[in-house]
């Protein structure tokens, strides 16, 4: 029998359904997994091992008919996310943002849903880059190559659901933070509609685009996680009441595969921008997974997504302003608290006007109907790189100049800040991996409130092929790392 | 604008909210932001009058109601 820790949530949480495991077991094989991992890859702020096994108790002792859709499935948080007795570090040592709400909603949807919380995950400092760097806490390392970054900002949380330190985990993406890091790890990363999972009790960095996120290894279990965690909440100013979307079982379907499960679906691609973007090997791999697209009956739209580089520049000024409001005030008094690539940024921001947030704001709407009216209505799905290339060499940050740091965090938010600037939902899908065996992803997007699609889609996918089944840190005879 | 006026402007705006920013700095931070400016003004040049900041909101919730 596989190790409980190598079960994806889908099978761990039919296992500890069925009671073939206990949740308290379930929890000790994955804290034991989580602390190996956690050695070699730096992705956790913090481990709670009594606390867990402590909530493994508890629900050993639940009855069955009250057991929730995620009960006994361990998990962490990015530490953006408020406890009652425990404040986020959000990345950095002395964190000084205020926030008013004592518990945060995705926390207490997944855990009333019975998931278990192992800890909290490693992260960019402020979630305010895309490399996974942390000179405070220390770099989130890539499980497939710990001499690579993970990409960030949420780092830990994808280094830690790529090497089955966790069936899953909650991010937090406000221009790729969830989809640069599962890129670069090789797993789903997925965030939703603006709008869709309630951000109460998160640090922030821009209000207007913020999400909450989900990272796991499969279509499907994203789907599982994101049924629990969707749903309006009026403490969230920018929750909208959209029903809750029911999908597992959508998604399942697909998953179980089928044929030409994806018939009748147009599938958008500007080539031209791809190969702009992109190294040649993840242009192949991209292409490749487009084959596997079309055989799944999928056709292929070609579109001009020229506009997107306007959405960019949009979405910077709107990110500027907003972080501004949010630090600029601690970064005058103290620019040295914040690490040269992120001073960087707020020294740009300082320079941000009032006049300048409004018209990024007008843009917003604009830019929504655009996508809307023109590639969104052309297309029902967008496929596009998830990153310039696979994840670079760690030394490619920690050596280099901030500017040339800011440079690299930049390439990668090109290719995510327009879509999350138009809040419509995007998954990173692994695809392969290039010649050195690094994993290499690309990313899908629908009209807002579409993650169904982009889940279907992705687990149509999953179900021919085995890119999600790979995994890095595997043990030997022997059982070590 | 050219960088020396936008070092200006930046040294004129530092000095109204009290920070305390060198000719240098001022500079080499208008040198920084002047590419991103530049095409975010041509963006927001192509506004209408009517393009209202609330709209992305009204249409994320249109786009929820059809479903």
């Amino acid at each position: 029998m596989a190790e409980l820790w190598e079960l994806s949530l889908a099978d761990l949480a039919a296992a500890l359904g069925a009671g073939e495991t206990g949740v308290e077991d379930a929890c000790d094989a994955f804290l034991s997994r989580a602390a190996e991992v956690d050695e070699r890859v730096n992705c956790f702020i913090e481990l709670d091992a009594a606390g867990a096994l402590k909530r493994g108790r508890e629900l050993d002792r639940v009855a069955e008919a009250e057991r929730g859709p995620l009960h006994g499935v361990p998990f962490a948080p990015k530490d953006i996310f408020v406890e009652p007795r425990r404040p986020p570090t959000a990345g950095v040592r002395h964190m000084d943002l205020r926030l008013r709400a004592r518990d945060a909603a995705a926390l207490e949807r997944a855990e009333g849903a019975g998931a278990v919380s192992l800890g909290r995950l490693n992260l960019d400092p402020w979630g305010y880059a895309t490399t996974g760097a942390n000179e405070e806490f220390g770099a989130a390392l890539n499980p497939w190559d710990p001499s690579h970054l993970t990409g960030g900002s949420s780092s830990g949380a994808a280094a830690a659901v790529a090497a089955r330190a966790l069936p899953f985990a909650i991010g937090g993406d406000t221009g790729g933070s969830v989809r640069i890091p599962a890129a670069f790890c090789g797993v789903v990363g997925l965030k939703p509609t603006f709008g869709r999972i309630s951000r109460r009790g998160s640090v922030p960095l821009c209000y207007s685009q913020d999400t909450v996120g989900v990272l796991a290894r499969s279509a499907l279990d994203a789907a599982l996680v994101l049924d629990q965690l969707a749903g309006f909440d009026a403490a969230d100013p920018a929750a909208i009441n959209v029903p809750a979307p029911a999908l597992a079982a959508r998604v399942a379907a697909m998953a179980a595969g089928g044929e030409r499960p994806l018939r009748g679906l147009r599938i958008g691609l500007d080539r031209v921008r791809m190969e702009d973007a992109c190294a040649a090997e993840t242009v192949a791999l991209a292409e490749a997974a487009l084959k596997v697209f079309t055989e799944l009956g999928a056709g292929i739209v070609e579109l001009d997504l020229t506009l997107l580089g306007g959405f960019d520049v949009a979405a910077s000024v709107l990110t500027q302003a907003e972080s501004a409001s949010l630090h600029g005030a601690a970064f005058l008094d103290s620019p040295s608290r914040y690490p040269p690539n992120v001073a960087r940024r707020l020294s740009a921001a300082m320079g941000c006007l009032g006049s300048d947030h409004v018209d990024a704001l007008r843009l917003q709407g604009r830019a929504l109907r655009e996508l809307l009216d023109g590639p969104l209505a052309t297309a029902d799905v967008i496929v596009g790189p998830a990153a310039p290339g696979p994840a670079p060499r760690l030394d490619s940050v920690t050596d280099a100049s901030p500017d040339e740091a800011l440079e690299l965090s930049l390439a990668l938010l090109r290719l995510h800040r327009p879509l999350s600037f138009t809040g419509v939902p995007a998954l990173s899908l692994p695809v392969g991996f290039d010649s050195r065996g690094l994993p290499v992803g690309v990313q899908l997007a629908a009209r807002p409130w579409a993650e169904g699609r982009l889940l279907e889609c992705a687990a149509a996918y999953q179900s021919a092929t085995d890119w999600h089944l790979r995994a890095p840190l595997q043990t030997t005879d022997q059982g070590a790392l | 604008m050219s960088d020396e006026h936008a070092g200006e402007m930046l040294r004129a705006i530092a000095a109204a909210r009290g920070i305390p920013l060198a000719d240098a700095d001022a500079e080499l931070l208008a040198r920084r932001a002047a590419p991103l400016y530049e095409e975010f003004r041509r963006l927001a040049a192509s506004l209408c009058a009517d393009d209202d900041p609330l709209a992305f909101r009204r249409i994320l919730e249109q786009e929820g109601a059809v479903g």
